[in-house]
């Protein structure tokens, strides 16, 4: 794929010319164009939604809702495996876990969790909802797209942020919480994914997604972020 | 699981045996056109993937066959032509060729349908039936989810059916013989039914079937599941389906899945909005595996994908005229 379809494909979130329908992953930008935050955004005819966990909450909020901060460094890319014909579906699948679901953060996500359709977390491996915005987007795909995983982390490197003294961290947490957990397996899936390499997901169609197919168009994605906020 | 089958054979031409292995020319045009009726009918399911047309000697046979859940729809569009409600131009051409192959008397043609083994001769019926037309609109068909509650009256026959007393007239539903024995096991001669049943009343509103959805054995849920589905066309879509999910949330929490069943069977029909099969597809995905569920949940997905094939076909042909 070239970086000018790349940079095609990926949209300003803001109101469309025309009335669209669609899911998109979103992220948000920040002043060097740098994705720090993600979500999904819902554009149903002549309006749009975010829903996404903001580290605190999750929130399926109105475009024209003050708690929607920063809407103008929003950018998304259109997941073209949720149908528009879908989208009220979608839509009363996010307003029932947003009833529910109670997300604490962590940079944790085993890609075997997902939201369950009573909005109740299931979890394999640790007890308890743990993950960061995108692994609050990607549990929420995972739990409406078809059978299969939506992405495997186990394909994913260990970075800075997941390195040995940030496990060690991660487990002082879990204790303190009184969740129990089987060390080995939960080491696999303390990893991150970045917001971009989320929006970078939406390029591809192939389930489960993995690194190294993300790898090279999160290197693009990068590239034309930066750009964005540079114009 | 054996295979499902609609098989035609022809077996003599002008009281000749056919044989596939040496057609005349007048045996070869009529295969041809039978199984050009038999991929068309195939390419006209959502999904055919598990179906197979197949040729075989001992005259000479061409049949549609697959899996009882792939070869369903094949069955319902037939009945549809037969009882002359389809609009579907594809499902009645097709049709009306096989019709006119079996018409010729030059031929000895047999036409059998295979549901769980069990083979059922359909050659009488289309010889017999009209030519096979498309319904025009003013009688197009409106099918709806009724509610019925009344004394039980009769059940069960060679066509199996379930007669209650609802204010003093006899409503009938039909229903399988599966249906007809379960209810019959729970709920005795004269005590109260409550029955939902898809009801289908045409243009000039007069009921031409009603057929046997789910069974209830308290007024509370007979209650609920009646305004559930009255609701549906005076709420907007999306409070539909929370409403959905306020029902099916506390069932799914206790594993209620008997009950959770019976509120499922209301969606498994090919009327329902595709956004309201796909929510029922959503809430019931983690549940695939538990038995009361599973088979319920391959026929939801059934008319699901054929909705939603459907809206795409609608769809692309609006793009094309623009």
């Amino acid at each position: 794929m070239t970086t000018r379809e790349i940079e095609e494909s990926i949209i300003r979130t803001e109101k469309q010319g025309t009335p669209a329908t669609f899911v998109g992953a979103a992220v948000e930008l920040d002043i060097d164009g740098d994705a720090v935050h993600s979500g999904i955004v819902i554009f149903n005819g002549n309006d749009y939604k975010l829903f996404h966990f903001t580290g605190k909450d999750v929130l399926l909020v109105e475009s024209s809702d003050p708690n929607w901060r920063n809407r103008r460094w929003y950018y998304h890319k259109v997941i073209d495996r949720i149908d528009e014909q879908e989208i009220e579906a979608f839509l009363g699948f996010c307003r029932n876990i947003s009833k529910r679901a109670t997300p604490r953060y962590a940079f944790y996500y085993d890609g075997q969790a997902k939201y369950a359709p009573t909005g109740d977390y299931i979890y394999a491996s640790v007890k308890g909802e743990y993950m960061t915005c995108v692994g609050f987007c990607l549990n929420v795909l995972h739990s409406f797209i078809d059978d299969g995983q939506y992405l495997d982390p186990s394909t994913w490197p260990v970075t800075d942020e997941t390195d040995q003294p940030n496990y060690e961290d991660f487990l002082s947490t879990l204790r303190k919480h009184d969740v129990e957990f089987d060390n080995n397996i939960i080491k696999v899936g303390f990893k991150r994914i970045s917001p971009s390499e989320y929006l970078s997901s939406a390029f591809l169609d192939k389930k489960p997604i993995v690194y190294n197919d993300v790898k090279p168009i999160n290197d693009q994605v990068e590239l034309v972020l930066c750009r964005f906020e540079n114009n | 699981m054996p295979e499902d089958k609609l098989v035609l054979r022809i077996e003599k031409n002008e009281n000749k045996n056919t044989s596939l292995s040496s057609l005349n020319i007048e045996e070869a045009d009529a295969l041809i056109s039978l199984i050009t009726a038999l991929r068309d009918l195939c390419n006209n399911v959502p999904d055919n993937t598990n179906l197979k047309i197949e040729l075989k000697e001992g005259s000479a046979m061409a049949s549609l066959r697959g899996t009882p859940s792939s070869m369903a729809p094949i069955f319902d569009n037939f009945d549809e032509v037969i009882k002359r409600t389809s609009r579907d131009s594809v499902d009645v051409e097709s049709w009306r060729n096989i019709q006119s192959i079996l018409q010729n008397k030059r031929f000895n043609i047999e036409a059998n349908i295979i549901k769980k083994g069990v083979k059922t001769s359909i050659k009488e019926k289309v010889v017999a039936a009209k030519t096979f037309k498309r319904a025009s609109s003013w009688t197009k068909s409106n099918v709806k989810l009724e509610f019925y509650s009344g004394k039980l009256n009769e059940i069960g026959g060679k066509k199996p059916n379930i007669h209650l007393l609802v204010d003093d007239s006899d409503i009938i539903v039909e229903c399988s013989e599966t249906e007809a024995v379960y209810v019959s096991s729970k709920i005795r001669l004269y005590e109260t039914v409550r029955i939902a049943a898809w009801t289908k009343i045409n243009g000039k509103n007069e009921v031409i079937e009603r057929q046997f959805s789910e069974v209830y054995f308290n007024d509370e849920d007979f209650e609920l599941y009646r305004s559930l589905i009255i609701s549906y066309k005076d709420s907007r879509l999306p409070a539909f389906i929370d409403k959905m999910y306020d029902i099916s949330n506390p069932l799914l929490d206790n594993k209620k899945y008997s009950d959770f069943r019976k509120f499922m069977s209301l969606f498994i029909h090919k009327s329902w909005n595709l956004n309201v099969l796909k929510t029922m597809l959503v809430i019931s995905k983690d549940f695939s595996n538990v038995p009361q569920i599973s088979n319920l949940r391959e026929r939801l997905n059934i008319f699901y994908l054929e909705q939603k094939n459907r809206l795409k076909t609608i769809k692309n042909k609006n793009k094309s005229d623009d």
